[in-house]
């Protein structure tokens, strides 16, 4: 699903955000990324995500190469995944419902579809009652739930999603998990990443973690197969 | 499975919500405005020219010295007459003449006391003209003196005169559009600067930059009409309250009604090619500087 090899980053002269960092993801699984702020999860989460490029090492999505790749090919891979970002990325202009069916209109998706999709998910984050409303309306709370709607409404292959409990009480980070899992269980390759080491070790998840910008599983009964 | 779908391009990206919006078709308006005055005086200046080309080039006016006899003047006629490729020639009366050289001489001149040369008004066959040359000699041995002036040399200024008129009026008609490329251009990146955390959503979330720039282009494409439309409906009403194109270039205004009026289908075709010009403009420089944008993005 997902591979890393060898991948680091740096900006220009700056110190090395991720140093050498192999990584594997199998299709199906569902993964938690540690590390404390500024460990370099949000850069990793963004080269898997072609938002960054890495300065060196290969990335392969999807069982292929990503260097090289031109911008219609690069938007096609970006479809195949649902994203949670850190600060969410929500127009404020739109409405929740605009705002989750995003994905789908932008792969044409029929307009019965996206109102079916999009209730549905709005139901699971248990916002149906705010459809209409303008996100820049809601709580913080139900803009994460929005943003995590928004991500799984057009049941990627894999989800990445970057801090998605950080804005939410416990009680909704068990409830967005549990919606994490669920869609894990239709196929959706999930990753999670967390500063929150305690929250993660709560589930039975393979776990990652990075530090210094480097890799290690640190799962229960960790599989080095996953990390190179 | 990807796809544009016209029906959700307004939905997707919260556009026309900022200044340039408001500003752009105003500033399309007013340089389609001057681009159709432009081009409907250049067509003015075109058809002016060919109508006095046609009109000089079916007519002579043969100069007799005011003090040629009437027998000679009888005969120069005939040789008019009889010549292949005159129609007809007419000689005119002094009072004729009087008339022709009033607006120079004014009114109370009294030209019977001056020597002004007799006119004979030729008129010819546009399809077999006659051989000027054999005729000049022929008319020379009736009456040395005599002139034939077939029009050139005021042809000659008229043409140059238009020549430098259509310059004029193309080079307004360029900068024009040239600016309604370079508003469109400006809006669309102060557009992008407003917009651009919506715009960088939709590109992460894996839209190609084609649609995006499309659904953009399209809206310019919007107000680029509606700004085109604007400006060609007050050279419209400049039009109509001139009255006559014509006056513009002071040309006759046979020529200039005959050339564009309210009636004549250039006058509207203009009209209608600088609205869509401008739409087409304002939607490629919208289209090109969106796409040059989002390919700077990863």
């Amino acid at each position: 699903m997902v591979s890393l090899k060898h991948v680091g980053k740096q900006y220009d002269t700056g110190a090395p955000i991720l140093s050498d960092v192999s990584l594997t993801l199998e299709a199906g699984g569902f993964y938690f990324l540690t590390g404390a702020s500024g460990a370099g999860k949000t850069t990793l989460l963004r080269i898997i995500h072609l938002g960054e490029l890495p300065s060196r090492g290969r990335l392969l999505l999807f069982g292929g190469a990503t260097a090289g790749l031109d911008a219609p090919a690069r938007a096609g891979l970006r479809r195949r995944i649902g994203v949670v970002f850190q600060d969410l990325r929500l127009i404020d202009e739109l409405s929740a419902a605009d705002n989750v069916a995003l994905p789908l209109r932008i792969a044409g998706a029929p307009e019965r579809r996206i109102r079916d999709n999009v209730a549905e998910l709005l139901a699971w984050v248990g916002l149906a009652n705010r459809s209409e409303a303008p996100v820049g309306t809601l709580s913080g709370g139900q803009r994460q739930r929005i943003a995590i709607a928004r991500a799984i409404v057009h049941r990627p292959e894999l989800l990445i999603a970057d801090e998605p409990t950080g804005n939410v009480d416990d009680d909704v980070a068990l409830l967005l998990v549990r919606v994490f899992e669920r869609i894990n269980r239709l196929g959706t390759t999930v990753l999670i990443a967390t500063h929150d080491i305690a929250f993660a070790h709560q589930f039975e998840h393979r776990r990652f973690h990075l530090e210094r910008g480097t890799l290690s599983d640190v799962s229960a009964g960790s599989d080095a197969a996953a990390i190179e | 499975m990807i796809g544009f779908s016209f029906a959700w391009a307004p939905r997707n990206l919260p556009l026309g919500r900022d200044a340039a919006w408001h500003f752009l078709p105003w500033v399309v308006a007013l340089m389609a405005y001057l681009a159709a005055l432009g081009a409907i005086g250049l067509i003015v200046a075109q058809a002016t020219v060919r109508a006095t080309d046609a009109s000089f080039a079916e007519t002579m006016t043969l100069q007799v010295p005011a003090d040629t006899s009437n027998a000679r003047l009888e005969t120069v006629l005939a040789v008019l007459r009889q010549t292949k490729g005159i129609a007809d020639a007419h000689l005119l009366a002094p009072a004729e003449t009087a008339r022709l050289l009033e607006p120079w001489l004014g009114p109370k001149v009294p030209l019977e006391q001056l020597p002004i040369p007799r006119l004979i008004d030729v008129r010819i066959d546009p399809a077999a003209p006659p051989d000027l040359a054999a005729l000049r000699h022929q008319l020379a041995s009736v009456v040395p003196d005599a002139r034939l002036d077939d029009h050139r040399a005021s042809l000659g200024r008229a043409r140059s005169a238009a020549g430098r008129i259509e310059i004029v009026l193309s080079a307004v008609i360029v900068v024009a559009l040239v600016l309604i490329a370079m508003s469109a251009v400006y809006a669309v990146r102060t557009g992008l600067s407003i917009q651009r955390a919506s715009i960088e959503v939709v590109h992460l979330l894996g839209a190609p930059d084609i649609d995006v720039a499309r659904q953009i282009a399209m809206r310019y494409l919007q107000l680029g009409l509606s700004g085109g439309a604007i400006g060609a409906a007050a050279a419209t009403l400049t039009v109509v309250a001139v009255g006559n194109p014509g006056a513009f270039l002071l040309v006759p205004t046979n020529a200039a009604s005959a050339a564009t009026g309210l009636a004549d289908w250039r006058f509207w075709a203009v009209l209608t090619g600088v609205a869509l010009t401008a739409g087409l403009i304002a939607m490629a420089s919208a289209a090109v500087t969106v796409l040059r944008w989002l390919a700077r993005m990863p």
